[in-house]
């Protein structure tokens, strides 16, 4: 490895490097305004530009000969531009974008960790771009996730695919990033969503399948990477307020308060560029009384991102954030009879405090028109405790932190054939009175993908990932995931897809070292743990077609998994009876998953559907895997009523879960644990522009309208209807 | 002039075919109901200890205390594999140093309608090994000789009067063998 990054580096430094420029502006095709803020990227390079206030950008350090520009912005369909750029020259392009209400940005970085389009992926992506998450409403980007085809969210647990079930968010089959940088606590290795700066995502790329090629451990179903926005290239404040309510419950014993109960939610964000310096801040704070009693929670967080160009070709950037979150300790109803109540045996004054801090450092450098380099590195920072006394019989408190180090190189040997490399180190560590002092885990790993482009059609992928996983100085193997991927262009409208990888998670730190009492039982610790392995493969194709003059697109995937050595908590019987984390459970899941996206009656009305079709076993209970949903579809709608004003709704569906682990009702942990339902849930929105001289838009949600009740998981019943009006200003 | 009223009604018809589609299409139940799920039947009564407090055994051979409801006599302890096995219902928390008892049993599509509880106990976890080390300290009995008495319960009934009496230093005899 370490030689080939010396071959690599030694080849830059000998290559005489060849730059222009591209300057240029970015309009609306209708109206001939420029259009600010648009992402203008260079596909497979570092280098790229955001347009100002007047449309203009200006891309430096480009390399000479044909490249590909792929401009993107919020309301408008993304655009492709190639160009030729000849050494020392600046080449002068104007890039005009059609606006569309329906569409994702056609960019995504997390696939091959670089810059390409969707069409050039050999995996499903899907995304969630800034407009929809601004126009639904939300206060946390879990709940984004909950609208994307074959994602499942339960509570803070995101399933792609079906990879995970239900175990209160412990051992995420998922891997979180936040800017590329990864966002898994380091003892429990589960989702902290209500850290991330919701008002300040540009995009959140899903990526489908196994990611451990390049990713390593925890991305067994997929990767979730939430990608920040730029700072403005001109001084630029938003503020976003929020309030509402929870409507009252239609059964009388679900009513634990005679009043709606209350939410609210400000974020201010204020960014600007100084010569070399882009530099954005973020804030907020969201308040939620909540459906449910003793479930009540105050959220803030702020966040930071700057980014200094080190001369023309290096570049340094630094993300911070802290988030605190104080909560009531909720975990599961007393009946359904009193769903909103929790267990009559509930310390009501016990609470929650939990922080996190995620510091990132990363420095690109552009060696040559060929090479560039990536140095990330990034300390994640867990940390919680409950009001009860330390010693006390309840108490619970944990202290964990993940340092990450890596160094990626991306080397363009040809305009066909392109190597991403790096070495990466991560160390977890954890110190709680459940794990007995402080326990550590090291993983240290090397990977390299290489993509071949053979004539103008076909793109092959071949990468594998080497991941040596050592915990408590105790080496458990190292785990080889490799991953090859075939895109294939059949014409200018349809690609075909292809692919099959390998994944691994590791087994966390909690799930060897814990042992607690937990509602009357033992959970004992497992330090021999196996990491879970699994295979996943699919095919696809994407199409997209002219239907009345307007522009559809069609993505159809069947996919299959195969997982084994999954983790789960048992009954052991041995000397002591305990519940442990054990290799249990193999699983197959089989699937097929359909995205329509288009408008009907010109642009009235438009539309947006997904549906995922599910078939997940357990290969050991020969049975339907539990906690998991066969069907799940998602549509959207949008209805421009005028100019300023327009409606839309979206409607989530997910079948009844087939399997649940009977035990928890059986022992009476849960009662009333295996009542469920399919899930129908409708959100309607109304969004209206003002016509102030200060641009304003307010937006009056419905969540849930049909108050439709459901468990999302056992013994928990699912967000009521609730109704908020959200005001966004933007300053600039 | 007209032209444009004409867009505009358009619009609104769209949108409102998309609402009532929405609607429609969407339509369903309200989901979960808490007053539409079969009734439970309530098994409950009171707990009385010959000797008081003072004859609890040593606290580190008194794991747990559970009134257990069996439909048939157990004949082994491994009572958490009866409950598991939906054969006995037991009381969701320990009912140590409580006077009283209720357990909720929930009727679904395997249980029998009515219900007969052979053997309804209070068992005492003695050692380390929950799926093991039970003995049973208390009977619902017709007499003073601890001959078990059974219960019948059908959907929705309440049983509150079924009173058990602990003996922790002369148990009934041990249905385990």
């Amino acid at each position: 490895m370490r030689a080939t990054l010396t071959i690599l580096l030694v080849a830059a430094i000998a290559a005489h490097a060849q730059f222009g420029t591209i300057v240029g502006t970015v309009t609306d095709r209708e109206s001939g305004e420029p259009v600010i803020g648009a992402s203008v990227r260079l596909s497979g390079l570092p280098q790229g530009a955001t347009s100002r206030r007047d449309g203009s950008f200006v891309v430096r350090r480009v390399p000479v000969g044909s490249v590909r520009l792929i401009v993107t912005a919020v309301g408008y369909h993304p655009a492709e531009y190639v160009a030729t750029v000849t050494s020392g020259d600046t080449l002068r392009v104007r890039i005009e974008l059609s606006s569309e209400s329906i569409t994702s940005a056609a960019v995504v970085v997390s696939a091959a960790r670089r810059v390409q389009s969707v069409q050039e992926v050999a995996t499903s992506v899907s995304l969630v771009d800034a407009r929809s998450i601004a126009e639904r409403a939300m206060t946390r980007l879990d709940e984004a996730l909950r609208y994307v085809p074959g994602v499942v969210v339960t509570g803070s647990q995101v399933s792609i695919r079906g990879s995970s079930g239900f175990s209160y968010g412990l051992g995420s089959r998922v891997l979180l990033l936040i800017d590329n940088f990864p966002a898994l606590s380091a003892d429990n290795g589960d989702m902290s969503f209500d850290a991330l700066p919701i008002a300040d995502v540009e995009r959140i790329e899903i990526v489908k399948g196994a990611g451990s090629a390049l990713y390593g451990t925890s991305a067994l179903g997929g990767v979730v990477n939430v990608i920040t926005r730029d700072a403005s290239p001109a001084p630029e404040l938003r503020v976003r307020a929020l309030g509402g309510l929870w409507t009252l419950p239609r059964f009388d014993t679900w009513r634990y308060r005679d009043d709606p109960p209350r939410l609210g939610a400000v974020d201010a964000s204020a960014s600007t560029t100084l010569g070399a310096l882009q530099m954005l801040v973020a804030g907020g704070y969201r308040s939620d009384d909540s459906y449910r009693s003793f479930n009540d929670s105050r959220r803030w967080y702020t966040f930071g991102k700057a980014t200094y160009d080190l001369g023309a070709a290096s570049q340094l950037k630094l993300i911070a954030q802290y988030a605190a979150d104080d909560r009531a300790n909720w975990l599961n109803w007393r009946s359904l009879r009193y769903a909103t109540l929790p267990p009559a045996t509930t310390d009501t004054t016990d609470r929650v405090d939990s922080r996190k801090l995620l510091v990132g450092l990363e420095e690109r450098t552009i060696w040559s028109t060929a090479l560039f380099t990536t140095l990330r590195g990034s300390l994640f920072r867990t940390w919680y405790t409950n009001t009860i006394p330390p010693d006390s019989a309840g108490h619970v408190s944990a202290d964990a932190t993940q340092y990450t180090g890596e160094l990626q190189a991306s080397y363009q040997a040809t305009e066909r054939f392109n190597l991403t490399t790096g070495i990466s180190a991560t160390l977890n560590a954890v110190e709680s009175p459940y794990t007995q002092g402080r326990r550590t885990q090291t993983i240290a790993s090397l990977y390299a993908q290489a993509e071949y482009r053979f004539g103008d059609r076909t793109t092959a992928t071949l990468g594998a990932r080497a991941d040596n996983v050592s915990t408590e100085r105790d080496a458990s193997g190292v785990q080889l995931s490799p991953k090859l991927g075939i895109t294939y262009r059949l014409d200018e409208r349809t690609t075909l897809r292809a692919s099959i990888g390998r994944a691994f998670r590791a087994a966390t730190l909690t799930e060897r070292y814990a042992a607690l009492r937990f509602a009357g039982f033992t959970v004992g610790i497992n330090p021999s743990l196996r990491s879970e392995i699994g295979w996943s493969a699919e095919i696809g194709a994407l199409h997209t077609t002219s239907i009345g003059g307007r522009e559809w697109s069609f993505d159809a995937a069947a996919f299959v998994a195969r997982m084994d050595d999954l983790i789960e908590p048992q009954f052991v019987v041995d000397t002591t009876a305990e519940i442990r984390f054990v290799n249990i459970s193999r699983a197959l899941l089989p699937g097929i998953e359909l995205v329509v996206r288009g408008w009907l009656w010109g642009d009235i009305v438009g539309i947006e559907s997904g549906a995922t079709l599910m078939a997940p076993r357990d290969l050991v209970e020969n049975a339907t895997l539990r906690f998991r949903h066969n069907v799940q579809w998602n549509t959207r709608v949008l209805v421009n009523l005028s100019q300023r004003l327009r409606a839309n709704a979206d409607y989530r569906f997910l079948s009844r879960v087939e399997r649940i682990d009977d035990r928890i009702v059986q022992l009476g942990l849960v009662p009333d644990g295996d009542k469920r339902v399919p899930i129908h849930i409708l959100d309607l929105r109304l969004l209206w522009d003002v016509p102030i001289a200060v641009p304003l838009r307010l937006t009056l949600n419905v969540r849930n309208a049909l108050d439709y009740y459901y468990a999302e998981y056992i013994g928990n019943l699912g967000p009521t209807r609730q109704v908020s009006l959200q005001a966004e200003w933007t300053v600039r | 002039m007209q032209h444009t009223s004409q867009a505009v009604m358009k619009r609104w018809r769209s949108a409102a075919w998309a609402a009532l589609l929405l609607v429609f299409a969407f339509g369903c139940d309200g989901g979960l109901d808490p007053t539409s799920q079969p009734p439970e039947a309530i098994l409950g009564g009171r707990l009385i200890v010959r000797g008081g407090t003072a004859s609890y055994p040593p606290r580190d051979s008194l794991f747990d205390l559970r009134v257990v409801a069996f439909r048939t006599i157990p004949r082994d302890s491994s009572i958490i594999a009866a409950v598991l096995g939906g054969q006995a219902y037991f009381t969701p928390t320990s009912v140590l140093d409580s006077s009283s008892y209720t357990i909720t049993i929930s009727f679904t599509e395997s249980t029998p309608d009515p219900l007969r509880l052979e053997y309804i106990a209070v068992a005492q976890q003695y050692g380390p090994n929950v799926f093991s080390d039970w003995r049973v300290v208390g009977v619902y009995a017709a007499d003073t000789l601890w001959t078990p008495r059974a219960v019948v319960l059908t959907r929705g009934e309440r049983r509150t009067d079924v009173d058990i009496t602990i003996d922790f230093r002369n148990p009934p005899p041990q249905p385990f063998r």
